[in-house]
């Protein structure tokens, strides 16, 4: 139970960064996707199932603030996780290039994503401008690292991969 | 057990994407519209303590920032201050010899004490759209001030002429700036040692007239007010001698644009001296 009230309030501080990203990079005309590194740094500190129920309600949570397409963020998000536990195997998710790299590469095929879907079911490609679509994803994997740490750090929960499955929170 | 939680894991995380993906396309499908537009409502009024907390959190770190910024611009700008006072410091110390000196050899060529400059400040209260070449100033006869009292004012660190009283109210009193064209001093050039008198153009600038030849005026030379005036007390910088100016040979005088040390039509506040001497009988309106 605390454990589950932990991850809500990392949910609640990524709200909270989310908003902070765009009160002072909105005025730059630059998106972070700060829900989205929240949503990979919890994705591998918790199992596959706790990652993908985190995502779906970082994306839910966009959804529901935005203003296009009601669970298209959602779904992005859940097709994002899918690829990202397909490699997570293969890479070092703890080291910093991997981190960034992985996390701007993401960040970009989820705004393509969110353009497809939305071309699919409103049939308009939304997409942000090229600036912020580069800027954006790259300062997002830059982001991605300092919100590692932190989470890493500070709750001091150590990779709970590396801990015993008895410890996992779902 | 544990191999048993393993392969149930394993089958969920297999299939959650599946699912998770179906109930996205679902809430996209499905006409949502008003249970999202009444959730986003509600969750609006949850997430306004965090999007507030989010806007404290930006402003204060704007605040900080600025205020980091002010106070390393203070530290600048007192290092500076320091330096400038231990300069003035220095500058205090060699004046006061210089006082002292020019104390004995006034005293010992018998010469007249110049008094130190010592007024009333007062603000700029009324400009006379209708005439440019006059203010208002919020200080009258209750205050001592009396008629012919000279003005002087501050600019840009430079202590200049402004203009004279000319009319005294118990509160109020009229000054006749030195840029109108029915304002005249006695003046002094610094270099060439000539005297002229110093004329408004009621343009904002001045002139100096009745110099006599020789030799030219050298530009920015500075321009007193002279022990001659009966209104002013002499050494009141009145400005610079402007562009250069040239002799014709059918002038009697040297004529010279002044470029005034404070721009009268622009003080806000003002120094107004007491009064060297009233013509007799003569008293305050």
């Amino acid at each position: 139970m605390m454990k589950f009230l932990n991850v809500f309030l990392i949910f609640i501080i990524a709200t909270i960064a989310h908003w902070i990203a765009i009160e002072i990079f909105g005025q730059y005309g630059i998106i972070l996707g700060v829900m989205l590194a929240f949503t990979l740094v919890m994705a591998f500190k918790l199992n596959e199932i706790g990652g993908y129920i985190f995502g779906f309600f970082s994306g839910l949570f966009l959804d529901f603030f935005g203003n296009n397409l009601f669970g298209a963020n959602a779904l992005a998000f859940t097709w994002i996780l899918f690829i990202f536990y397909i490699i997570d195997d293969k890479i070092d998710f703890k080291e910093f290039l991997p981190q960034v790299i992985i996390t701007t590469v993401l960040n970009m095929l989820l705004l393509v994503f969110y353009g497809i879907i939305s071309k699919f079911f409103i049939g308009e490609f939304i997409c942000q401008s090229l600036f912020s679509f580069i800027i954006g994803s790259l300062l997002t994997g830059l982001l991605l690292p300092l919100i590692y740490f932190v989470i890493n750090k500070y709750l001091s929960w150590g990779s709970l991969k590396d801990t015993n499955e008895a410890e996992r929170f779902f | 057990m544990k191999q048993k939680n393993d392969s149930l894991e394993r089958g969920y995380s297999k299939i959650l994407p599946a699912i998770f993906s179906v109930i996205a396309l679902l809430i996209m499908i499905l006409p949502l519209e008003s249970i999202v537009v009444s959730t986003r409502s509600i969750l609006t009024y949850i997430f306004i303590p965090q999007i507030r907390t989010a806007h404290s959190i930006t402003q204060y770190t704007k605040d900080a920032l600025a205020s980091t910024q002010d106070l390393l611009n203070t530290a600048d700008k007192n290092l500076k201050l320091q330096e400038e006072v231990s300069r003035l410091l220095l500058e205090n110390a060699q004046l006061e010899s210089l006082l002292e000196e020019n104390k004995r050899l006034t005293e010992s060529l018998d010469l007249p004490k110049k008094e130190k400059w010592k007024g009333i400040w007062a603000k700029v209260a009324y400009r006379e759209p209708s005439r440019r070449g006059t203010i208002i100033v919020d200080k009258g006869s209750q205050d001592g001030i009396s008629l012919r009292s000279p003005v002087i004012g501050v600019q840009d660190g430079r202590v200049g002429l402004v203009g004279k009283v000319i009319e005294v109210s118990p509160t109020t009193s009229k000054i006749l700036l030195s840029s109108d064209e029915d304002f005249s001093v006695a003046a002094f050039l610094s270099e060439s040692r000539k005297e002229g008198l110093v004329i408004g153009d009621s343009k904002g600038g001045l002139f100096i007239k009745y110099v006599t030849l020789g030799q030219d005026l050298t530009e920015k030379e500075k321009v007193y007010t002279s022990i001659s005036s009966s209104i002013f007390p002499d050494g009141i910088l009145i400005g610079f001698v402007g562009a250069r100016n040239t002799q014709k040979i059918e002038d009697s005088f040297i004529t010279a644009k002044i470029i005034p040390a404070v721009d009268s039509l622009s003080v806000n506040e003002v120094l107004i001296m007491p009064a060297l001497n009233l013509p007799l009988g003569e008293k305050n309106k």
